[in-house]
């Protein structure tokens, strides 16, 4: 089944930001300095452009708290947001992913029948 | 109890939370033992679905922090999400009990849907080789059910060992069949009918295992043996067109926040099969290879098999290979249905040809019937 380059692209960015939180979810979230998140502003705005928007808005939030991270301590209560931010894009790339497939091959069929 | 549920709901979901932030580095032997308490805590309180993400995710651990090759970030990543989302909805339970209760039957998967079946006839149609090196080696046996409530139902049985570098899956197929009366070897079903008393079924998942109490007896069907073309006609009922399909997928699919990114959709029986080119792929983030195979059929609606390119499946990877190019087409094979990364992909279980059901991925892609047959009377 050949993907159109649209879809091919909406599966590539979101197999870049599962790739993404992996490094995150071996390294932890504090290996995430403000120099070298540029990778994830890059995917926010990405996003953003392909109407993703509720992932893109999880990005920014999670974005955002990690400039709180240079305050130390770390308040338990950032850190809990934080964790909470990433577990959720987890999630919800998880289901997009299906949903997009789901769609994909609805919309293949239908052009089949 | 549903406080008690809440409250250890809760301390998973902090336990998470914490892992996330602070990553795999900082895992050792002591904080994974909170793992095995929550455990244990989640399946006395029957959140057995909980308890078996928590099972798999210090499986996942474990190999972690023994740096084996067999750990698998993604399946890590998976469980990890798994647990989250399950504590999440456990930690506020009472609301969730009240409001939808049926959401938290089917999250706790309390409803036992297990039978025993006084009676079933089963012929294999395909085979799946397991080859989780470090752990398990063994077979998923597909059988199709001829016989009763779960008749033209595709019924898998689990024949597994724990993995040890003298055995491999195919040798167990020499192994006395579990149950069997008088004994025959395992390797007697991929030719003969079998037909099984006070079986053990597990409705949801269509498996199906055999019990000591009540003590289940699987006999070799003698007066059906040979006769494939059964079982090869009944195939035809899993024969989609590409409306049938979309209608499943509309009508039977259910997109949850726990899907893997792989699922199995139904079995399929392809038709007049050419396989017209194959190549492999890597996968970004990921260590096993992937063969592609491009292939026609009678509908032609768009397929693709796609197999990684793991152990168990090399014998499979290779006889596929010899089909490419050929002038008559394959009469059939008999696959798994998968929707994955936008595509439809298969997985072949077996092939049909000249009136045979093949198992590709076993060593010996042809069953030779008379062997088998001389090696049960041998037996007896």
């Amino acid at each position: 089944m050949l993907l159109n380059e649209e879809i091919k692209d909406s599966f590539h960015i979101l197999d870049i930001i599962k790739i993404k939180l992996n490094e995150i979810l071996i390294q932890g979230i504090e290996s995430v300095s403000n120099e070298n998140n540029s990778e994830l502003v890059d995917l926010k705005d990405k996003l953003k452009g392909m109407n993703f928007s509720t992932l893109s808005e999880l990005l920014e939030s999670f974005l955002e708290k990690l400039q709180n991270l240079a305050q130390k301590p770390v308040p338990m209560s950032l850190k809990k947001d934080i964790s909470i931010d990433i577990l959720r894009i987890i999630a919800i790339t998880r289901m997009l992913e299906k949903i997009m497939t789901v769609e994909s091959v609805k919309k293949t069929l239908k052009a089949e029948d | 109890m549903s406080l008690q549920l809440e409250s250890v709901a809760t301390q998973v979901k902090d336990y998470i939370e914490s892992l996330a932030y602070s990553g795999l580095n900082f895992v050792s032997k002591e904080n994974i033992t909170n793992i095995e308490f929550f455990l244990q805590s989640t399946s006395q309180l029957k959140s057995y679905r909980l308890a078996a993400s928590l099972r798999y995710l210090h499986i996942e651990l474990k190999r972690f922090l023994e740096n084996r090759n067999a750990f698998n970030i993604e399946r890590y990543v998976f469980f990890l999400s798994n647990c989250w989302l399950l504590s999440l909805a456990f930690s506020s339970q009472k609301s969730l009990k009240d409001e939808k209760p049926q959401i938290f039957d089917k999250l706790m998967s309390t409803s036992s849907d297990t039978k025993i079946m006084s009676k079933l006839i089963l012929k294999v149609v395909g085979i799946e080789k397991i080859n989780l090196e470090g752990s398990m080696v063994g077979f998923v046996f597909y059988f199709l059910s001829l016989f009763g409530k779960t008749r033209g139902r595709i019924l898998k049985w689990h024949l597994m060992q724990p993995y040890t570098s003298m055995v491999t899956a195919d040798a167990l197929l020499g192994l006395n069949m579990p149950n069997s009366d008088p004994l025959f070897a395992v390797n007697s079903i991929l030719s003969n009918y079998i037909e099984g008393d006070n079986i053990l079924y597990v409705e949801k998942d269509d498996i199906i295992s055999f019990e000591k109490n009540p003590e289940s007896k699987i006999y070799i069907d003698n007066e059906s043996s040979d006769d494939t073309h059964i079982s090869i006609s009944k195939l035809d009922n899993f024969y989609y067109n590409s409306k049938e399909i979309y209608r499943k997928i509309v009508n039977d699919y259910e997109v949850t926040p726990f899907d893997l990114p792989v699922s199995l959709l139904d079995y399929l029986y392809v038709k007049d099969v050419n396989i017209i080119e194959f190549y492999r792929e890597d996968q970004e983030g990921d260590n096993t290879s992937t063969i592609f195979y491009e292939l026609t059929h009678k509908e032609d609606y768009p397929l693709i098999i796609k197999i990684p390119e793991k152990k168990g499946n090399l014998n499979l990877i290779e006889e596929l290979k010899k089909f490419k190019g050929r002038k008559k087409p394959i009469v059939g094979i008999f696959c798994k249905l998968i929707l994955e990364n936008g595509q439809l992909t298969l997985y072949p279980l077996s092939i049909i040809s000249d009136n045979q059901i093949l198992f590709p991925n076993l060593s010996k892609s042809t069953v030779n019937n008379r062997e088998l047959l001389k090696s049960v009377y041998k037996i007896k």
